[in-house]
């Protein structure tokens, strides 16, 4: 009898633990940069990448 | 911002979504921590004025001093793992029982010896990620072991790490150690002996508590005169560092005595005598560790150069629409080669050429041990990421220093100093670093100090004390011991008793300072 499927979250928590980290971790310097320059809109979507970073970071941590 | 009742509780709002959930729901310090960012990002950008910019050079302020907390956090995981996989923890472990078979003192050896030596040479995080699984091997729960090593070197904090929060404290307030020191060297040196008793109440209870008192105060003196002749002699950057490495030779010294080796002194049997040379190459991971950060911090030449290599940003005058100023500063540097991240990265590289030419590894190893590392350490890093983004924002918008202000105008001149310590204490749990309380607040209370009429050392003596043992309460903190010892999603378990016991130490510190004032060291 084969195992029941793990469930997306389980399997792949390690993944998005990873990829939020290197999102709360690398982004904020393109935002850095994009704040000096004044691109306003490239900001807007570091900073938005920072909040996907910690969305992710409350769903699995 | 005005300092209202309905102010000051929003100010806290981020704090109490992360006491809640942590303590309340037992939730990790990762997913808690990402719920305070959004608490304290929504109370920033709707009550206390905070525009985009300042919102997004704030998160890239915290993510610089994130990265210098995890640059340890990784290395001192690495170290560990790599002595764990050679098999030497187990070793050390082991060896333990045969200097004394007193399991309390062996628990005072590790998590409160150790681990306030770790402190001395290391800094954030690595008494507890190093100390802890240490504990655990010897037997202890991990929840003890985390406890024992949080517990253990709350008083090593101030003056450890070469004594970086103190030399902030002296940045912050512009005033020379010579006469700052000594106030914070007794509070701190008298502190040693609470936590030593601590760690012997988890590690064993009241029976060991009163088994091992006498060990306890003996140390405790030798630390605590140790620390305050240093720091009074102007060396303070090697307080803790010169005390602990006292206390553990002291420490060695009595194990040797019949009332704490039942084993009747025996000579060592030829496998014990080979045990021992094994031992020396286990302890190697750590005795490396300490030659470099000795050699680094003391070799002037040496550090200019590590130091010459450095990265930091820098960051304009900031404001609020609600008149809270951020002035313009540099952001935190960072020393890719002399930060004491680097310095456990040297000592793990030295330690697995060391352990493999021993043979110790297994096959497969290496990659086992960066395997281990990256799934201890990430969700560590995130909760780390979070919490940091949360306190830095707090900062940046004035939200802490109406806490502060709250804090403060709650209390008259009588019984603020019995304040004081606690809010130092909150400052580093809120940071989870006494270095960033006493950024925080050390101004605060030098000012209330002045306008109280209230002695300015003995104030900032609380203030720091208050900083080092409150930092060992820090959700930051605990996330990296439980990430060492398999409790890394379960971080609430941990979090109620290092609360319950970790507060014991600070309202020492707060009598302490009440009575000095009571005494006539008030003025």
């Amino acid at each position: 009898m084969s195992k029941p499927p793990q469930p997306f979250k389980k399997r792949y928590r390690l993944q998005i633990q990873v990829a939020a980290l290197l999102l709360g971790s690398v982004v904020p310097f393109v935002l850095f940069a994009a704040l000096q320059a004044g691109q306003g809109i490239l900001g807007g979507i570091a900073f938005a990448l920072i909040v996907i970073a910690m969305l992710l970071t409350a769903w699995v941590g | 911002m005005p300092l209202t009742f309905l102010n000051w509780i929003l100010a806290f709002s981020p704090v109490i979504v992360v006491l809640v959930l942590m303590l309340g729901f037992r939730w990790g310090g990762s997913k808690a921590g990402a719920f305070a960012w959004f608490t304290a990002l929504l109370a920033a950008f709707f009550f206390f004025g905070a525009g985009f910019e300042l919102i997004a050079y704030t998160q890239v302020k915290a993510i610089l001093l994130s990265l210098d907390v995890l640059y340890i956090v990784w290395t001192a995981l690495l170290l560990f793992h790599i002595a764990d996989q050679a098999g030497t923890v187990r070793m050390i472990g082991q060896a333990l029982p045969a200097l004394t078979p007193d399991r309390t003192i062996q628990g005072l050896l590790l998590g409160w010896l150790f681990a306030s030596f770790l402190q001395g040479m290391g800094g954030f995080g690595v008494p507890v990620a190093v100390s802890a699984p240490l504990l655990v091997g010897l037997g202890f729960s991990p929840v003890q072991a985390v406890l024992m090593s949080c517990l253990g070197h709350g008083w090593a904090v101030n003056f450890g790490s070469l004594a970086t929060s103190f030399q902030t404290l002296l940045a912050v307030t512009n005033l020379p150690g010579e006469y700052l020191g000594p106030d914070a060297a007794w509070m701190l040196g008298i502190s040693s002996f609470v936590c030593g008793v601590l760690v012997a109440f988890v590690g064993g209870g009241w029976s060991g508590v009163r088994r091992t008192l006498p060990f306890v105060a003996i140390i405790s003196t030798v630390m605590g005169l140790a620390q305050y002749a240093l720091v009074a002699a102007g060396l303070w950057t090697l307080g803790a560092t010169g005390a602990a490495m006292l206390g553990m030779l002291a420490g060695f010294a009595l194990t040797r005595l019949p009332a704490y080796r039942h084993n009747g002194g025996s000579l060592p049997t030829p496998e014990q005598s080979q045990e021992k040379r094994s031992l020396a190459l286990a302890f190697s991971a750590y005795g490396i560790l300490v030659v470099l950060a000795f050699a680094f911090n003391l070799i002037p030449l040496l550090a200019k150069f590590l130091d010459s290599i450095y990265f930091t940003l820098p960051f304009p005058e900031l404001a609020t629409s609600a008149g809270w100023v951020v002035p313009a500063e540099s952001g935190r540097k960072i020393y890719l080669l002399g930060h004491p991240g680097a310095i456990l990265l040297y000592s793990s590289l030295i330690a697995y050429f060391i352990y493999a030419k021993a043979g110790y590894f297994k096959p497969g190893a290496g990659r086992k041990i960066l395997d281990l590392t990256v799934r201890g350490a990430v969700n560590s890093s995130l909760g780390i990421v979070a919490m940091v983004g949360m306190a830095v924002l707090m900062s940046n918008t004035g939200m802490t220093n109406l806490l502060a202000e709250g804090l403060s105008h709650s209390f008259g001149k009588t019984f603020y100093p019995l304040a004081a310590p606690f809010l130092g204490a909150l400052g580093a749990f809120i940071t989870g670093s006494n270095n960033n309380s006493n950024v925080l607040f050390a101004g605060l209370q030098m000012r209330t100090a002045e306008l109280l009429q209230l002695s300015v050392p003995l104030i900032l003596g609380a203030q720091t004390a208050g900083g080092s043992l409150g930092s060992v309460m820090a959700p930051a903190k605990v996330i990296v011991g439980c990430s060492t010892v398999g409790l890394g999603d379960n971080e609430g378990v941990v979090m109620r008793p290092v609360l319950a016991y970790g507060i014991i130490p600070v309202i020492g510190v707060a009598l302490m300072t009440l009575v000095a004032v009571w005494l006539g060291g008030g003025q």
